[in-house]
């Protein structure tokens, strides 16, 4: 009974408009005593009335798999959403309507016909997914919506699965290079690298739980009577850091702000395809959303994150900076790489003095002046790249 | 993109659907015309009209212009076929053209409003039926193919079909109507598909790869089959349940509960035989008609002729398979027959009673010569000489009819070759009884009208009259009745008819009214009971004669006189009326009783229709009022209950502080304000008074207290206004929470008050807790 309700109730205007003129004239031929009218009348009541039956008695269960290929990818990138549905019931499916909810950016909505799909049949169907903006966005959920072949009903089921699509702001590859061991060692001279990042290597820590006892240093366990580990990882390990101003102030522009996402993705990408652990801090400070550690994950966190970051209301670049001096990035730094956006000489100077060397300044909006001397002054490295095209030569001509 | 290619242009498939739509609801149209020649023309128009409109379609232009294009092409196209050599070049339209034109459609209009249905087909028809089938072509192609509305293209369908739904009695063949739907619901069907195609991507159900995003959508036709079952059972059941309901259709016009001949008869009554029974025994008294006429004495009034005998019994057959022409200036079809003999004119003026329903057959003398009545849908069949209406009813109006009734001698009619006319002498295979009894009474007389005579005299003096037979319904009821040798007027005509149809008489078996009886102002009254059934002969040079071998008397439960033409002499038959035998020489016998006894005793033996159309009229709206009555009853029961319920409460004995209480309650759950019993009345009344507004403050502190003192006072202890009061109080609370609700409840309150239900449910709960099982359960109830 509920489910011949439910089907009336999935009756399309066209399907009430037709019961209604139905009625009407199977009373007006009771009314008139006209035979004929009343198989008019008929026709048109019983229509409606056996598609709804039809729809619902085909009332089946439907599976639904969904797989974007790649999930994440850059602007401008075309991805592929691949629906798999399965009808899992024991009776074949009528006329099907399926649509997936797809945000407008993405290309709108993506609408599929299908006629039927057998008893635990299913049907594969794909569709491409494109944006020009970063950002995420969620596909789904997909609305099942079953039709029979006159128009008359159509009775909406939806699922409720859903899945992200990240599109990363657009990247450009930096040519692999040896400019990195300028600033940081490349590998080869360990006792350089841990030299140039400052770290007391030998100083041991206590023993934990689950620590390689290969690693156990005993001169120092015989010294504090208790075990003690070399706290080799964190000196083995290559650092960066990657400051991105996301403040109005500094990118009046949506254009330069978006230049300035793009290069901190690619720096980085880059950076965590060489290996090193990434650290993302913005004018608001810190952000964990990109865990500190190396891999090439590191680079795929930090597009997730370039993908959704937005400008700031910040007024000031304090909390970045504290956050690149305070977690020990300051001390040690592994290489900072701060992208920036318009900064007055005074901000320059603040920056500057959170790190004296092994920094690299990016300054997107094209104004080198004011800005570049406290740095350069401070021995960083100054570049201005115009577009992200232009990104790999200003690199390039870093590293030389 | 594919898609807004779709919504521009539609697919060539639902221009050839709305074409083949049209064509199939044209199919209705066939039982209208004599012949098949309109189905050329017809299907070229459509033809024509769906072109025009692909091609207009390809311009991207406004929709009117899709039909200005159809309609003018239509134009040019029956302009070519039906008057091209007036035409320039074939095609277009002159001032010659278009007056050859003008002069078909005016001859069209006028075979139609001449002819009743089965129209002789000419070019006026054709060019007719060509200019509305294609009418409505464009008008299909249009809605369903232009503006892409498939369900309203139904309409002109409809009116397509319509057409011969209105013109004709008989339904519209089923098959036809299936036709004419399949033909629609493909339409939709298409159409629908074509949309849900633009809607988004068809995915093929033999799917082997995934389908590129350009995919080529359209190269899949999607499969309207899908929509078969449904359609196939939806026509099905718009074809089976009109055919289990009684009562409509063409039977319903004449009142006649039998069953119509197929084929092309336009006209086809059931058995008007087949009620004479039941009619007979009620020994109705009430007027049928009245008359005056100018004949010395009255003839019988004829109203239907049976001139086909199948499945066991009379009935006549096809109406207006002759074309019955109107009668138009009152003229009617010549006397068939109708040549040597002498004949005697006469006048009469016919007034049909008020009271008597849907009276589509006249009654007329024989034979009729000219008729002035009002209406003009009046037709008479060239044969029977039955005139009958497609459209107005007899009830009430007065006619006049001027008769010619033939007076052959009797050496006419034994002279007459009774040649011709071979299907009024078919007969089925009879009882070899039949036929040995037939020899024998028959077989001393010479001349088939002898043998007429001598089968008239035997019925009359062998037989008794009697109502108690059923009415023959098979041919062994005809074996009974030979040998019971007792029955009433529609045996006796049924059986003669049939003996003389074995000796090759042409014979009829004619239903109507006795001539009734004379009354002081010079008319004649004609009752229910005067109904009369009696064969009619044909002798070539007379015409169809009457023979009447109903006996009079005895057993006849008119308390009247007998018959007298029936009875008196052996040769009866001379003049087509026998009873009346002034004009000849020998029925003088008959003579005198004429105008009285006559028609009292034939009303005793029959009565066809008139009165039992009433009833049975009556009949159909009665089961529909009982159940409109019942629905209603159904739907306001809510509200009897709680009208039941207040009644009750408020009774002499109850408590007027529960009354109010429960009342209270019972208005809360009407308005959905809820209803908790934990619920003290103080917090009740707080609740309610919140919701209600400073009004309704003082009743309701005044049932609480009320309430309270009922509750928890000693006994005795009366609340301070009376049970009127507090009735009064009740009273403005409801109307507080009416002003309060919002319209929605407001209504449902009136119409289906929810404390109704409640009762309901707390009566069953009592009922249930009474059980061993389980006492005192406590009702809580919010709505």
């Amino acid at each position: 009974m509920g489910v011949v309700r439910t089907a009336l109730e999935a009756l399309t205007t066209r399907g009430r408009s037709f019961a209604a003129a139905g009625v009407t004239a199977v009373a007006c031929s009771f009314l008139l005593g006209e035979r004929d009218l009343l198989r008019a009348g008929l026709l048109v009541l019983a229509l409606p009335l056996i598609s709804a039956l039809a729809v619902s008695r085909t009332r089946y269960r439907l599976a639904c798999a969904r797989r974007l290929w790649p999930a994440r990818l850059p602007a401008g990138h075309e991805a592929r959403a691949d629906l798999r549905l399965e009808n899992v019931s024991k009776l074949p499916s009528g006329l099907l309507l399926v649509e997936d909810k797809v945000p407008y950016t993405l290309g709108g909505r993506a609408r599929f016909v299908l006629d039927r799909i057998e008893p635990h049949g299913h049907r594969e169907l794909s569709y491409r997914l494109r944006s020009d903006v970063r950002g995420r966005f969620r596909v789904g959920p997909l609305t099942v919506r079953l039709a029979d072949p006159f128009g008359l009903v159509e009775l909406a089921r939806s699922f409720s699965l859903t899945d992200t699509l990240t599109i990363t702001p657009r990247i450009i590859d930096l040519p692999p290079e040896r400019v990195l061991g300028a600033w940081d060692g490349d590998g080869e001279h360990r006792a350089r690298a841990l030299a140039v990042t400052g770290e007391d290597d030998v100083a041991p820590r206590e023993y934990r739980r689950g620590d390689d006892l290969r690693r156990v240093h005993w001169r120092s366990t015989a010294r504090h009577g208790e075990l003690m580990v070399r706290r080799e990882e964190q000196q083995w390990q290559r650092r960066a850091t990657v400051l991105l101003d996301t403040r109005r102030a500094a990118h009046p522009e949506e254009a330069s702000f978006e230049l300035a996402v793009s290069v901190a993705a690619s720096v980085g990408v880059h950076l965590a395809e060489e290996g090193l652990a990434l650290r993302l801090v913005t004018d608001a400070g810190h952000d964990p959303s990109v865990v500190e550690r190396p891999g090439a994950d590191a680079g795929g966190e930090l597009l997730d994150a370039m993908a959704v970051v937005a400008r700031s209301d910040g007024e000031s670049l304090v909390p970045g900076l504290a956050a690149v001096r305070g977690t020990g990035a300051g001390r040690s730094g592994g290489l900072l790489v701060a992208v920036l956006g318009r900064i007055t000489a005074e901000e320059a100077k603040a920056l500057a003095g959170v790190r004296h060397g092994g920094a690299v300044a990016l300054l997107v909006d094209g104004d080198e002046t004011g800005a570049a001397a406290p740095l350069r002054g401070a021995g960083w490295r100054v570049l201005a790249p115009t577009s992200l095209a232009d990104l790999p030569a200003v690199w390039t001509g870093v590293a030389g | 993109m594919s898609r807004e290619d779709g919504e521009r242009r539609p697919r060539p498939v639902l221009a050839v659907a709305s074409a083949a739509a049209t064509a199939l609801a044209a199919t209705s149209l066939a039982p209208l015309f004599q012949d098949r020649s309109w189905v050329l023309p017809t299907l070229g128009a459509i033809l024509v009209v769906a072109g025009a409109g692909a091609l207009v379609r390809r311009f991207r232009v406004p929709p009117v212009f899709t039909l200005v294009g159809s309609i003018a092409a239509l134009h040019l196209y029956l302009t070519a076929v039906f008057t091209g050599s007036q035409a320039l070049l074939w095609v277009i339209p002159t001032a010659d053209s278009i007056e050859a034109m003008l002069a078909l459609l005016r001859d069209g209009r006028h075979t139609a409003e001449t002819y009743a249905a089965p129209l002789p087909v000419g070019d006026g028809v054709r060019i007719m039926t060509a200019y509305g089938v294609g009418f409505v072509a464009a008008a299909v192609d249009l809605l369903a193919v232009r503006l892409r509305k498939a369900a309203p293209a139904g309409l002109p369908l409809l009116a397509l079909y319509s057409v011969p739904a209105a013109v004709r009695t008989e339904s519209v063949s089923w098959v036809a109507f299936a036709l004419g739907a399949g033909g629609y619901l493909t339409l939709l069907a298409l159409e629908a598909r074509d949309r849900v195609t633009a809607w988004g991507r068809v995915v093929p159900s033999s799917f082997g790869r995934f389908p590129s995003v350009q995919g080529s959508a359209e190269t899949f036709a999607p499969r309207v089959t899908a929509g078969k079952r449904v359609g196939v059972a939806s026509i099905a059941v718009a074809v089976a349940i009109p055919a289990l309901v009684p009562g409509l259709g063409a039977t319903a016009v004449f009142d006649f509960g039998g069953k119509g001949s197929g084929g092309s008869t336009t006209i086809t009554t059931a058995d008007p035989l087949v009620d004479l029974k039941r009619k007979l025994t009620n020994l109705g008294d009430a007027e049928v008609l009245r008359y005056r006429t100018t004949a010395a004495d009255p003839d019988y009034l004829r109203i239907f002729a049976l001139d086909v005998f199948e499945d066991d019994r009379w009935t006549y057959s096809a109406l207006a398979s002759g074309a019955a022409p109107k009668i138009d200036g009152g003229t009617l079809p010549r006397v068939p027959g109708l040549t040597v003999s002498a004949y005697v004119d006469s006048r009469t003026e016919i007034t049909v009673a008020p009271k008597v329903r849907d009276m589509k057959f006249l009654a007329l003398p024989y034979a009729p010569r000219e008729i002035d009545i009002e209406g003009d849908a009046w037709r008479a069949d060239r044969q029977s000489l039955m005139v009958f209406s497609t459209g107005a009813d007899a009830d009430g109006l007065t006619y006049t009819v001027d008769s010619r009734r033939a007076t052959p001698t009797p050496g006419q009619l034994r002279r007459a070759s009774p040649a011709g006319l071979g299907r009024y002498t078919d007969v089925p295979r009879l009882p070899q009884e039949v036929i040995t009894l037939t020899e024998q009474v028959t077989g001393k007389a010479r001349t088939k009208f002898d043998k007429a005579v001598a089968l008239q005299r035997w019925f009359n003096r062998e037989f008794t009259y009697s109502l108690e037979p059923p009415p023959p319904t098979s041919l062994s009821d005809l074996t009974a009745f030979l040998h019971d040798r007792r029955g009433y007027c529609e045996q006796f005509a049924a059986t003669m008819a049939l003996m003389t149809r074995l000796l090759n008489i042409p014979t009829r078996v004619v239903v109507g009214y006795a001539p009734g009886t004379w009354q002081a102002d010079g008319t004649y009254l004609v009752r229910q009971r005067d109904a009369h059934a009696w064969p009619e002969l044909y002798f070539e040079g007379a015409g169809w004669v009457r023979f009447e071998p109903t006996p009079g008397g005895t057993g006849a439960p008119s308390s009247v006189g007998s018959p007298e033409y029936t009875r008196p002499q052996t040769q009866t038959p001379e003049n087509d009326g026998s009873e009346e035998g002034p004009e000849t020489p020998e029925p003088t016998a008959s003579a005198e009783e004429t105008p009285s006894a006559a028609p009292t005793e034939t009303a005793a033996a029959t009565d066809p229709e008139r009165t039992q159309g009433a009833d049975e009229d009556g009949a159909l709206p009665v089961g529909w009022i009982i159940g409109a009555l019942l629905l209603v009853l159904l739907a306001g029961s809510p509200r009897l209950v709680r009208a039941a319920l207040l009644r009750l409460r408020w009774g002499p004995a109850a408590d007027p502080a529960s009354a109010a209480w429960a009342q209270l309650r019972g208005d809360a759950l009407d308005y959905g304000l809820g209803w908790q019993v934990a619920e003290s009345p103080r917090a009740v009344i707080g609740r309610l008074g919140r919701r209600l507004g400073p009004d309704a403050a003082e009743p309701l502190a005044r049932i609480a207290l009320a309430r309270e003192l009922s509750r928890y006072a000693p006994p005795g202890a009366l609340p301070p206004q009376g049970g009127a009061g507090l009735r009064g109080d009740t009273r403005a609370v409801r109307a507080a929470m009416d002003a309060a609700a919002t319209r929605p409840a407001r209504v449902r309150a009136s119409l289906l008050p929810a404390s109704s239900l409640d009762a309901v449910r707390r009566a069953w709960e009592a009922a249930r807790d009474r059980l061993p099982r389980r006492a005192g359960r406590e009702d809580t109830d919010a709505p």
